[in-house]
């Protein structure tokens, strides 16, 4: 925690202490489809993390201008571009790893994340904040969904980033990789245990 | 400038950035996307045809493809025009396959078939393209079969709307797995296709060679696979025919 202390406050508090999935419990939806492996997981999570720094900068420096009327519609409007901004990218570059994640990149622009820090904490503050608020956040969502995504890897398909894990003479002797964690209940099991050991660590069990 | 002008003037310049800068991005784009669709394709013609398609680079790609597999173009009676190339037709000249346009296609319009040629150029395999509905989407992909017209080699499914962890284990390679060595043809020569079983094909009480285990949770897309797998192979079966005559 010590090494957290050092860090500006916008980028250390969404890391723990803010998470935006375990402690506010927003972006499930994500985090609950592409936790299968951890490949998907890291790239959605590069995904998110751009757009939500990207969309906190662009946003900050256009708050003092934005109309208040039409505020949600330029967030969307910017947030969607840059969306598929990444999602075409994926598709040049990255294409396998983009037909895997198929629609759950264009999905980022309704993940409220993004819309959420964009309202709460961009349109009110300097782009540099902003762009940190955004990259502690994105950060944060990538925590969770890496140790998620790794965790799910081993267990139901008895690998990591692709790589075999468990040697083929322990299948040999009976062990059966567990199905349960390739299908969505196991990302809601392995969520709701991430959630609790953090409420536990950061002494909030048992609060309302 | 009053309230309501300065909204409408600042929301129009917001539109117009937004959709400039992802025009500019996606003309910008389009090469490298049509480059990775192609070998995106390649890859999954060679995987059906038994290459180790997922694990060659880019450009081993290319040469095994170029080297080791020939288009053919043919039209609806199986009869084959070796020198036409598919690439040249415009759309009116290719058939419809998808089962709710393929009946009303124009009947001197062209098919295309994919052959795996070894160095003396004969044939040892065939692929014929796959369409069809799923749960979503319409399913594209490719079926190999040996020289025999009957046996299965391989099947893919390159592009798809599925649901990710249901219907879309359709593209995974223990789903295709199963199909080899499948048969399209029953004992007394009448097609029989391959069904997508609900559950584990040995519990359906079907011939073994015309079955395989389904996708729990995808029992819509499964019945798609079915379907569609019977109807492609009715309309290359004409194709097939020939092949078979040759081999036996």
């Amino acid at each position: 925690m010590g090494v957290l202390k050092s860090l500006p406050k916008q980028l250390s508090d969404p890391l723990v202490e803010n998470n935006p999935i375990a402690s506010q419990v927003l972006g499930i939806c994500s985090a609950l489809a592409v936790t299968v492996m951890l490949k998907q997981a890291v790239v959605m999570s590069l995904a998110v993390i751009f757009v939500i720094s990207g969309s906190n900068v662009i946003l900050s420096f256009m708050r003092k201008g934005l109309p208040s009327r039409i505020r949600i519609i330029v967030e969307m409007c910017v947030i969607a571009s840059l969306v598929i901004l990444v999602d075409q990218v994926l598709r040049a570059y990255f294409f396998e790893l983009s037909k895997q994640l198929s629609v759950f990149v264009g999905l980022i622009i309704t993940n409220c994340i993004v819309l959420g820090r964009a309202e709460a904490y961009a349109l009110g503050n300097a782009p540099w904040p902003s762009f940190l608020d955004g990259l502690g956040n994105g950060l944060g969502y990538t925590l969770v969904l890496c140790t998620v995504a790794a965790l799910r890897e081993i267990l139901g398909s008895g690998t990591i980033w692709g790589i075999a894990l468990i040697p083929q003479s322990v299948y040999d002797l009976g062990y059966v990789n567990m199905g349960l964690m390739v299908l969505p209940p196991g990302a809601f099991i392995l969520l709701g245990l991430y959630i609790w050991v953090q409420n536990t660590l950061l002494g909030r069990a048992g609060q309302e | 400038m009053n309230d309501n002008t300065y909204t409408l003037m600042y929301a129009a310049i917001v539109c117009f950035i937004c959709s400039f800068l992802l025009s500019l991005f996606a003309v910008g784009l389009q090469p490298a996307q049509r480059e990775a669709a192609t070998i995106d394709l390649y890859r999954n013609i060679l995987t059906v045809f038994g290459f180790d398609g997922a694990n060659m680079s880019k450009e081993n790609v290319k040469s095994t493809f170029q080297n080791s597999i020939k288009q053919i173009v043919i039209d609806k009676r199986g009869k084959v025009y070796p020198d036409l190339k598919f690439s040249d037709l415009s759309d009116d000249q290719r058939c419809e396959i998808l089962y709710t346009k393929f009946p009303s296609s124009s009947d001197d319009c062209k098919l295309s078939i994919y052959s795996k040629v070894d160095s003396q150029g004969s044939a040892s395999a065939y692929a014929i393209p796959l369409e069809g509905k799923g749960l979503w989407s319409t399913l594209y992909g490719y079926l190999a079969l040996e020289n025999d017209g009957n046996t299965i080699l391989g099947i893919t499914f390159y592009k798809h709307g599925e649901t990710p962890g249901l219907g879309a284990e359709i593209s995974q390679p223990w789903f295709a797995e199963n199909f080899k060595g499948k048969k399209l043809l029953d004992q007394s020569g009448t097609l029989a296709s391959v069904k997508v079983y609900k559950g584990k094909a040995k519990d359906s009480g079907l011939a073994q060679d015309h079955v395989v285990d389904g996708i729990s949770g995808a029992t819509i897309t499964a019945d798609g696979v079915t379907d569609l797998l019977l109807h492609c192979a009715k309309v290359f079966d004409p194709f097939l025919a020939k092949i078979r005559k040759v081999g036996a």
